[in-house]
């Protein structure tokens, strides 16, 4: 996006003298809605609405699916379908045990170029990639939160693969962070069938196979969600930073310090964007302030989630 | 996906790796657990860095190259441009600088598993954390309209196929997951891009080099503790009882100026004390791998560009 | 008086360039004639994540093959034959005349050349661990890490030291109840090479009113050759292994496979003194 000298100017004074464009302080957050369970057949939704027009929508579904190495040899199964898995397949195994033995997250964005109109539409589409990396990185890894192990149906050919879908509705900056709270918010709601498993070894060849069984009824929740962590990005104008910022101040951002801070309020994923560098100084100081963003950002998160679950209870009764 | 990429030649279906004997594991996990748990796999400090071979000038048909060698890890970069953009893009303004577009490969033998030759997304992010490490060290806006292009082969990735007489652990452990063991490749991507460039003669304000630190909790305390450079071999030292592996950073620095051009954290690195800490060490390791090696393979380069027998003695 | 200097009257004029040089007899890169070769030279074994690797130099071309040896079940019709899969990438990296992604017709060629030629150079059957249940398949990748012609000569060359350098773990035990193979960590097993083909381009040029061979031609060189054309030959017995390539005529044929035949043996020998 192309900011012209003069607005370049005023944003910097202004976010210099701690008063933005919209009345706000350096480290003030616009109001954001939270609504989950809002697609029915999805397996959780979340829509989150930020004051400043971020709109996102997340839509997740589970599918029985192959764990990550496996992932291009096996096709997706039908979900009721009983399906016997001999362990051939475990000469795999070795190349890599853990993740063999675990679920896995997806995640796609989907942003219609019209919506961020500033941007080119293959900026878009690369911004679009780049967030959704993001996001699997940290749904996938250990300090992600999610108990991945949990999501495993047959060891080394069969668990549950998270599909995250997020649809950008509408663009009024701090589009990372409002993602993650739409994933987050999404996977609360998220409940996946109950599977049985049944092992049974043959007689004959010792052979060890697995029979699985997807519940049409019964539910559980997602393990670990309450401890996937927020992420806060800061974008640095200036000599200062601010949080929650609007396109135009996205535009006079030289360096982006993406965090995402776990529930004993410590980072556990840092990741530096923009085009700009920062002395280690300045890098220390913004982490700290998104350890403090990240903490009240939780207790935020924590308390629309629980809301959104009392209103679920009460509309079922 | 049943489109076939018929413009490379495909073997069977589905090849794997064989299992290792199993006589041969025992004898290997034995001999592991005996190693000091504090002290480094090659008795380095915890600051110090690996010995690294750089040097410029590989690609004749580049305007500016470079290859490095850290470890196993070997990478090669060509730098071509500045050259016009030629695709229209509403970004691509008149008062636009210019552009640089990293695109970084594994080689398919680079792994301990075959990797096929379609891009995979670890590709795509190394290739992404590359530019913005980059871009800040670039005088972009002396190059309007135009693209510099940084291709990136990745040789060798990790240590190898070991031999009988080798006592290293590569082959008893399980090959680490490749997706996190990438985040190790940044650094010297970071180093040779910036070498490249630098050797293609690119306006900029310093170069970058980039390193990687491991955090390590101990498991008697809870307390973390890091390492500089953390080989393979280190990051894997869940098994010996001195630290567990929680996360690392990837740090690109322009030592000259002292600022830090990118930053790539994962895994639960404790607060930001111990981080900074980390961070700071990295920057002065930039620092003296800067000093010592970039700055003599680009003089060492230049006089070899200038003197009319240039050397091209093989590096591989 | 107004002189160009060199560089500039190659990229300019880049046919009459060459044409001067061809008048002469002499090349651009300081070969003294027409029928002359850039040396090879060949470095083995430098890739440790693989079985077999070779770096191959031929002027400023330079290509690296590794091989990684796998376990795959083989085709019904023959049980016992192993795999080979050879593939030649000339990435963005190794000059500015190729793009990144998916490859162009040119590395096709010479990929689907080269595989039909190493597919009779090693002894397939030699690969097979378990007859209709286990093979290996080698897998040798083929990089241009910098390109100055020359392709399909230095890529079999590359490919072959490269096989020549291919170790095999000395024990394979296949178990017949999972269908696993499991293998020792030495790796010791040569494979067995039936021939060592040995490619040889040639382009054709029209010089004094005639055509005529220019061996081994650079990328530069390509302005003035009209076709080309690769003659393999076995370094082992001597025998024709195949041409490759286009439009040349019937003598000029017969003269590139007696050169080749020639080179062939030269080349042969500095790959046999490669391990």
């Amino acid at each position: 996006m192309a900011v012209s000298v003069c607005e370049r100017e005023f944003t910097l004074t202004g976010v210099a003298s701690n008063i933005r464009s919209d009345g706000r302080g350096r480290s003030d957050v616009r109001a954001a809605a939270v609504e989950s369970g809002g697609i029915s057949q999805a397996s959780g939704s979340c829509r989150v609405s930020s004051a400043g027009g971020t709109t996102v929508l997340v839509g997740i579904k589970v599918a029985v699916g192959a764990p990550a190495v496996t992932a291009s040899t096996a096709a997706d199964a039908d979900l009721d379908a009983d399906i016997a898995v001999d362990n051939s397949e475990d000469a795999e195994l070795s190349i890599s045990d853990a993740d063999l033995r675990r679920g896995r997250v997806v995640c796609a964005i989907d942003c219609n170029p019209a919506i961020i109109p500033t941007m080119d539409p293959r900026a878009v589409e690369d911004l679009c990639i780049d967030f959704s990396e993001v996001i699997t990185k940290i749904l996938n890894a250990d300090h992600g939160g999610l108990d991945l192990q949990s999501l495993c149906i047959v060891p080394g050919s069969t668990c549950w693969v998270i599909h995250v879908d997020a649809l950008v509705l509408g663009y009024g900056g701090n589009l990372l962070d409002t993602l993650f709270q739409a994933t987050r918010g999404a996977l609360h709601d998220t409940l996946i069938p109950k599977v049985t498993v049944e092992e049974s070894t043959s007689a004959s060849t010792g052979n060890t196979s697995y029979e699985f069984d997807v519940a049409d009824d019964e539910t559980e929740d997602l393990k670990g969600c309450e401890n996937i962590p927020v992420i806060v990005t800061l974008f640095k104008i200036g000599h200062h930073h601010v949080i929650d910022p609007t396109p135009l101040e996205e535009a006079c951002s030289d360096v982006q310090l993406s965090v995402a801070i776990n529930r004993k309020g410590l980072p556990c994923a840092i990741q530096k964007t923009g085009n700009g560098s920062i002395e280690p100084s300045q890098l220390a100081e913004m982490i700290q302030d998104a350890k403090a963003h990240g903490a009240t950002l939780f207790k935020d998160m924590d308390e629309a989630i629980e809301r959104q679950r009392v209103r679920s209870l009460n509309d079922t009764k | 996906m049943d489109s076939v990429d018929r413009k490379r030649i495909h073997g069977p279906d589905k090849s794997v790796l064989p299992l290792p004997l199993l006589d041969s594991q025992h004898e290997s996990v034995t001999s592991k657990t005996t190693l000091n748990p504090s002290a480094r796999f090659d008795g380095r400090t915890h600051e110090e860095v690996r010995p690294l071979f750089a040097r410029t000038a590989m690609v004749s048909q580049a305007n500016g190259s470079a290859y490095i060698e850290v470890g196993c890890i070997k990478i090669i970069c060509a730098v071509y441009g500045p050259k016009q953009i030629t695709t229209k893009s509403k970004s691509g303004d008149h008062h636009s600088g210019g552009r640089i577009s990293c695109d970084v490969r594994l080689a398919p033998f680079a792994g301990l598993k075959r990797k096929g030759y379609m891009k995979d997304t670890n590709e795509h992010s190394l290739a992404k954390n590359l530019a913005t490490a980059l871009t800040p060290s670039l005088l972009l806006a002396h190059l309007p309209k135009s693209q510099i292009d940084i291709h990136i082969q990745i040789l060798q990735a990790t240590a190898g196929h070991v031999s009988a007489s080798s006592t290293s652990s590569a082959t008893v452990l399980p090959p680490p997951s490749f997706a996190t063991n990438l985040s190790l490749l940044l650094s010297p991507c970071i180093t040779v891009a910036s070498l490249a460039l630098a050797d293609a003669g690119i306006e900029m304000m310093d170069s970058v080099v980039g390193c990687s630190v491991g955090l390590f909790r101990r498991t008697d305390k809870n307390s973390l503790f890091w390492m500089v450079d953390p080989s393979e071999e280190e990051r894997e030292t869940r098994a010996l009882g001195g630290g567990v592996w929680v996360g690392n950073a990837v740090v690109g620095v322009m030592p000259s100026v002292g600022r830090i051009s990118g930053l790539v954290v994962d895994g639960d690195v404790g607060d930001v004390g111990v981080l900074m800490e980390a961070v700071n060490v990295c920057v002065d390791a930039c620092a003296k791998v800067h000093d010592v090696v970039v700055k003599k393979a680009l003089v060492d380069g230049f006089h070899a560009a200038s003197s009319p027998v240039s050397g091209s003695s093989s590096a591989v | 008086m107004f002189r160009l200097d060199p560089d500039t009257f190659k990229r300019i004029h880049p046919i009459e360039f060459h044409r001067r040089f061809l008048a002469n007899g002499i090349r651009p890169d300081g070969r003294e004639s027409l029928l002359s070769w850039r040396t090879p030279v060949v470095h083995t074994g430098s890739i440790t994540t693989c079985n077999g690797s070779a770096m191959v130099r031929v002027g400023a071309t330079a290509v690296l093959c590794g091989i990684k040896a796998e376990i795959a079940v083989p085709s019904a019709a023959e049980p016992t034959r192993g795999f080979v899969v050879s593939n030649v990438d000339l990435p963005a990296l190794c000059s500015s005349n190729f793009r990144p992604g998916a490859p162009g017709e040119f590395t096709q060629s010479i990929s689907d050349t080269v595989q039909s030629v190493v597919e009779s150079a090693v002894d397939m059957d030699g690969l097979c661990i378990e007859p209709d249940r286990a093979v290996w398949v080698l897998y040798a990748d083929i990089v241009f890490l910098n390109y100055e012609g020359a392709a399909m000569d230095a890529a079999l060359l590359a490919l072959m030291a490269a096989l020549r350098n291919t170790r095999l773990p000395s024990k394979t035990v296949y178990s017949p109840t999972d269908g696993t193979v499991r293998a020792s960590s030495d790796l010791s097993v040569p494979i067995t090479l039936k021939h060592l083909p040995v490619a040889s381009t040639f382009g054709v040029v029209e010089a004094g009113g005639g055509r005529m061979l220019m061996a081994d031609p650079t990328e530069d060189e390509d302005a003035i050759v009209g076709s080309r054309v690769s003659v393999v030959v076995d370094a082992l017995s001597g025998d024709l292994m195949g041409t490759f390539g286009g439009h040349i005529p019937l003598e000029l044929l017969e003269q590139s496979v007696v050169l080749a035949t020639q080179r062939a043996k030269e080349v042969g020998q500095i790959v046999g003194a490669s391990k």
